[in-house]
């Protein structure tokens, strides 16, 4: 053979390979075509598996924390405990990613909800979930009678309505007469703003309009208020622990429906240093803004853990925090929620103590563990506190009494819905899960990548099946084999053409 | 016989061609990710198992030392 010529060709084609490595690495580096793929298959280790990434590419990174999932022998996946946490990996911005997701649930009725979402703001760890399986609507589609108007379904426990807005207009107008309590409809990720108004704003209003909220609270909170004249105007004091490492900016954002309308910043210029553990002086804020229509607001105090806020003072009588209330003193606490559950959490020993929860009391007794308190007694609930220090969460609302009770929401449909047993009604965005063979289970679901957190091209995926916790003596698992991701945008001409 | 032994050396000369441009692709390659890594972290571990370019890199290394020496 000739030498020469053989090295010639020889070079040709190790040129050529690697020329054809190079582009395309940058075609999938640039997606030209405005969209990239990756799938991840969960599969039992093998040498040729790990020697080319079949099924196996790092697009998503393995789930954390460790000891909330574990592999089976089949190399499948298994969820053990909420949440769990990847990182998805893309080449670079897109607008939309689907995510497809193939699993086997054995879930029961406490907790029956698996969704899935993108982390959306990094500062307060909000998801973007959507659902992947429910189960409590998956048995009830096969049970009650339906009306399915796009994707939005809604379940009768008894036929009584033929299309979803006559069912809305009369639960409005006269939820009494179909209705035997408030719970009996339970909503599941329907957008609220196409449903009618659930408050009847009318009614409202006739409370004198001046409350000093007694209690300290501590980090996070949202509130609701009905705002009767045309000025709002909060007030308040703030306090720094300095306990963590962060700064400790002070943010009070005012929202009407879900535009933000005014806002009070307050940099963390304070002396003390962080983790000095030093109480900070008392600093003053206030957001007064006129010219308002009368109507329902929503505020919300965007702070890390290290701030207490004191002294709250409003001009109106309706104040409810929303979801969520964490108080921060050694005296008693009277509050109500109207939500027929509770979870609560200590992140101190020194917050153990007695709860009374409607007809419910528990001990506290050790700090991270969420306690679950669910009243049997209907309406709205009583809680009692000896003192601050506990997080109290769920999907109603706390006031300090039912004159101050506000909540312009329709009752959701959680894991603590079963619980009511009263529910005889379900609004839905609810397509039943997509059934494969042997049990495998289907679930594509898309997102608007605006607003979704990405950071060194990795965005933050998060499963959660609330409930499911490996200290519960009920079980359950979410069996998960492959992973995939699709993400669509923009092709590469467009990007240029919006450049210029 | 000389014949034959010319063939010997031949194939020989053929091994230490490919051994050669092999050494030369896998060095780029190996660049080459360590660029794209730098501009997209992971990106280039999505196509390819770096741990086991490397080890082709370092047999291949030694085999090429074995044909110079020779």
């Amino acid at each position: 053979m000739n030498i020469k010529g053989f090295k010639l060709r020889s070079k040709i084609i190790f040129r050529s390979l690697f020329l054809g490595i190079v582009l395309f690495l940058s075609w999938q580096l640039i997606s030209p075509t405005g969209s990239w793929s990756c799938q991840h298959q969960f599969q039992s280790f093998s040498f040729f598996s790990q020697l080319f990434h079949t099924g196996n590419s790092a697009c998503v990174s393995a789930a954390s924390p460790v000891e909330r999932w574990a592999k089976n022998p089949n190399g499948h996946l298994l969820m053990l405990a909420d949440p769990l946490y990847f990182s998805v990996f893309s080449p670079r911005g897109f607008e939309k990613i689907e995510l497809e997701i193939i699993y086997r649930p054995y879930l029961n009725e406490s907790q029956a909800i698996f969704e899935a979402g993108f982390l959306a703001d990094p500062s307060l760890w909000r998801y973007r979930l959507e659902p992947v399986y429910n189960l409590w609507l998956e048995q009830i589609s096969s049970d009650w009678p339906f009306i399915r108007e796009g994707n939005v379904y809604l379940f009768q426990r008894e036929q009584q309505f033929s299309n979803i807005n006559d069912f809305l207009v009369t639960w409005q107008q006269d939820s009494e007469k179909i209705c035997k309590n408030s719970n009996c409809l339970a909503l599941y990720n329907v957008n609220k703003e196409e449903l009618p108004v659930i408050l009847d704003l009318a009614a409202l209003g006739q409370a004198p309009p001046q409350l000093i909220f007694p209690y300290t609270l501590r980090g996070h909170h949202q509130f609701y208020s009905y705002l009767e004249g045309d000025t709002f105007q909060l007030e308040g004091k703030l306090l720094d622990l300095n306990e963590n490492k962060d700064l400790d900016d002070f943010e009070l954002l005012l929202f009407k429906d879900k535009e933000q309308i005014a806002s009070v910043k307050l940099k963390d210029n304070r002396l003390e240093e962080e983790m000095s553990n030093t109480l900070s002086a008392l600093q003053s804020f206030k957001l007064s803004k006129d010219n308002l229509e009368p109507g329902l607001y929503r505020f919300e105090f965007r702070v890390n853990d290290d701030i207490l806020i004191q002294d709250l003072k409003i001009n109106s009588q309706y104040l409810s925090a929303i979801h969520k209330i964490w108080l921060w003193q050694d005296e008693g606490i009277n509050l109500i929620s109207d939500a027929s559950y509770v979870q609560v959490k200590s992140l101190s020993p020194k917050a153990k103590q007695k709860i009374i929860f409607g007809s419910e009391e528990k001990e506290v007794t050790e700090i991270y563990k969420q306690y679950e308190i669910i009243s049997r007694q209907a309406g709205w609930q009583k809680v009692i506190l000896e003192k601050g220090g506990l997080i109290l969460e769920n999907s109603g609302v706390f006031a300090l009494n039912a004159l101050s009770l506000i909540n312009p929401e329709y009752p959701r449909l959680d894991r603590f819905a079963s619980h009511r047993g009263q529910i005889d009604f379900a609004l839905a965005d609810y397509s039943p899960a997509e059934k494969l063979a042997d049990g495998w289970y289907r679930r594509r679901l898309v997102f608007d990548t605006a607003g979704l957190y990405r950071e060194n091209s990795y965005y933050n995926l998060m499963l959660s099946v609330p409930g499911l916790r490996l200290d519960s003596q009920a079980g359950g698992l979410i069996e998960i084999r492959e992973i995939n991701l699709k993400y669509s945008g923009s092709n590469i001409i467009d990007k240029i053409k919006s450049w210029f | 016989m000389k014949n034959k032994q010319k063939k010997k050396q031949n194939n020989k000369n053929l091994y230490y061609v490919i051994i050669q441009d092999s050494f030369y692709f896998l060095s780029s390659l190996l660049v080459l990710g360590l660029i794209f890594d730098l501009i997209i972290p992971h990106f280039f571990a999505l196509y390819f198992n770096v741990a086991f370019l490397f080890l082709l890199f370092l047999i291949n290394t030694f085999l090429l030392i074995l044909y110079v020496r020779r």
